[in-house]
């Protein structure tokens, strides 16, 4: 999955979880302050995110990502972490 | 007037770099005032009425020009609550007050208001303003403590003045009271004769009209204990189903002991409930409500809350440390239980003598109140009273010690991981919800 692929499935993740166009969203907007999702419905995308991709994200990196441009540097970093380790 | 506030420096200090302490602070700072919108529906449609929060008004500040100026507050901003209602009176505004804190102590807000209105506003705001109009306001007023949610005492709040304002949740009542009387409950059991609860069909009219004055609706429910009543509970989460809504409420163990209830709370858009666990072992909780309840349950605590949890919806446990039984003791097992349970979010708080509660009352016969007066301290974080099996500091200290326990950045991880696992565990293939 290229960059421009896996922003895609990011942002389908993240349309079945707000109320808005997500299509133009700003990538390095704030997923909860200007999105409008809570803080259970982050860690819910988080986990879809994970489930859909099959990769697992570092525990004490769950808080930081906060952005749409954070959580596909995360998923690319779960994929390398995952590369080296099969 | 809403927020969180500590006044121990030592606890305010490490709470600012605690995470999950901070968060759930910005959850509850950030609630509107569901009373003040209902005062608001009951006055007459010819009147025009202003929402304000205490905090856009600065001490230095010239006021904003009123006729009526209505004010509610918790027991821990009372003061400036009354420091505003004295600026407003000396410039020839006439003030009421209301709320918890007035209801509990008249004779204290008396002294800084034309007109006091106890219990709440329905059944007594209407009055009020006739009785305004005509130059004669009484200097109190009783508002109903039952048949509330009955026509026509029952008020639609004003939901539509809070458009525009950045609140990240609203509230809205579906009941009042709660059958167990906790000793040291200082909410609606206080001001009314009984549990009342809603009928469904109003409260979903209420859910759609604070749905409609927010693009990210995700609503509170300002109850004591929701699910009192199953088979009302069933009927309220079948209707609320199709508003599609992200919701949070307060409610006992008990929903645990049924499946079906479980299930609709998962569908309806339930994200958590916030369940008064109050300590991790039985005799920690002896003598807590008047029928043992929570003692009888707290067996089955660790199961209950696994059961909750797996349907997706989780668990803000609660716990109240200085109970009059715990000992030292508690502060570990605290800690241990929060580990072994999962809960994704955690509220620790300090046995509070709010003013007017049966729990004050005894402290007070006991002399064990540290001061005689003491409301900006009523925080739920600040220590008000000499502890039966431990010292004050013995008490602060352990409770220091526990939030750094709780709420550091390892073990929020720990705790999201594990929604996350609970979460992925219930979803099909396509990561939907």
């Amino acid at each position: 999955m290229n960059p421009k692929e896996l922003e895609s499935e990011l942002r389908a993740l993240l349309a079945g979880r707000c109320r808005l166009d997500v299509s133009d969203f700003d990538p390095d907007a704030d997923l909860v302050r200007e999105l409008g999702l809570d803080s259970l419905a982050r860690l819910r995308l988080l986990a879809a995110v994970e489930h859909r991709l099959e990769v697992r994200f570092e525990d004490a990196r769950l808080g930081e990502i906060r952005t749409l441009r954070q959580l596909a540097g995360a998923v690319a970093e779960a994929i390398k972490t995952k590369g080296g380790a099969s | 007037m809403s927020g969180v506030r500590v006044r121990t420096r030592e606890l305010a200090e490490l709470g600012v770099t605690l995470p999950g302490f901070v968060n759930r602070g910005k959850v509850i700072a950030s609630l509107p005032s569901l009373g003040l919108l209902t005062v608001a529906a009951l006055t007459p449609p010819d009147i025009d009425v202003a929402y304000r929060e205490i905090g856009e008004t600065r001490p230095d500040d010239p006021l904003e020009r009123f006729d009526l100026v209505g004010i509610s507050s918790f027991t821990a901003q009372i003061d400036e609550a009354y420091a505003l209602a004295d600026r407003y009176r000396a410039a020839g505004v006439p003030v009421v007050l209301g709320g918890l804190h007035v209801s509990l102590m008249p004779d204290e807000a008396a002294q800084h208001a034309d007109s006091i209105v106890l219990n709440g506003a329905e059944g007594a705001w209407p009055r009020l303003v006739e009785d305004f109009r005509r130059g004669r306001l009484k200097p109190r007023y009783e508002g109903l403590r039952s048949g509330v949610f009955q026509a026509p005492n029952h008020a639609f709040p004003r939901f539509d003045l809070l458009r525009g304002r950045p609140y990240n949740r609203l509230t809205v009542q579906t009941s009042r009271g709660c059958p167990m009387d906790c000793e040291f409950c200082a909410a609606s059991i206080r001001i009314t004769s009984g549990f009342q609860q809603k009928p469904v069909e109003r409260v979903v009219a209420e859910i759609k009209a604070a749905m409609a004055v927010t693009d990210h609706p995700f609503l509170e429910l300002a109850d004591d204990n929701t699910f009192v009543n199953k088979r009302w509970g069933k009927e309220f989460l079948r209707a609320i189903t199709p508003l599609g809504v992200s919701w949070f409420t307060e409610t006992d163990i008990s929903v645990a002991d049924d499946d079906e209830l479980l299930r609709l709370l998962a569908e309806s858009g339930c994200r958590q409930i916030l369940v008064g666990l109050e300590s991790p072992t039985e005799d920690g909780l002896a003598r807590l409500d008047p029928h043992d309840w929570k003692r009888r349950h707290c067996a089955r605590y660790l199961e209950a809350i696994a059961r909750i949890q797996s349907h997706g919806v989780t668990v803000n446990g609660c716990f109240i440390l200085g109970l009059d039984s715990q000992t030292p003791e508690v502060f570990p097992r605290v800690r241990d239980f929060v580990r072994e349970s999962g809960l994704l979010e955690v509220q620790i708080t300090v046995m509070t003598p709010f003013p007017g509660t049966p729990l004050y009352r005894r402290l007070a016969a006991e002399g064990r109140l540290l001061q005689p007066r003491y409301w900006d301290r009523c925080t739920l974080f600040d220590v008000n009273f000499r502890p039966k099996h431990m010292t004050v500091s013995e008490l602060e200290s352990g409770m220091r010690w526990l939030f750094g326990e709780i709420y550091n950045d390892a073990e929020c991880a720990r705790r999201q991981r594990h929604y996350m696992e609970l979460v992925k565990a219930r979803m099909p293939r396509d990561g939907a919800d």
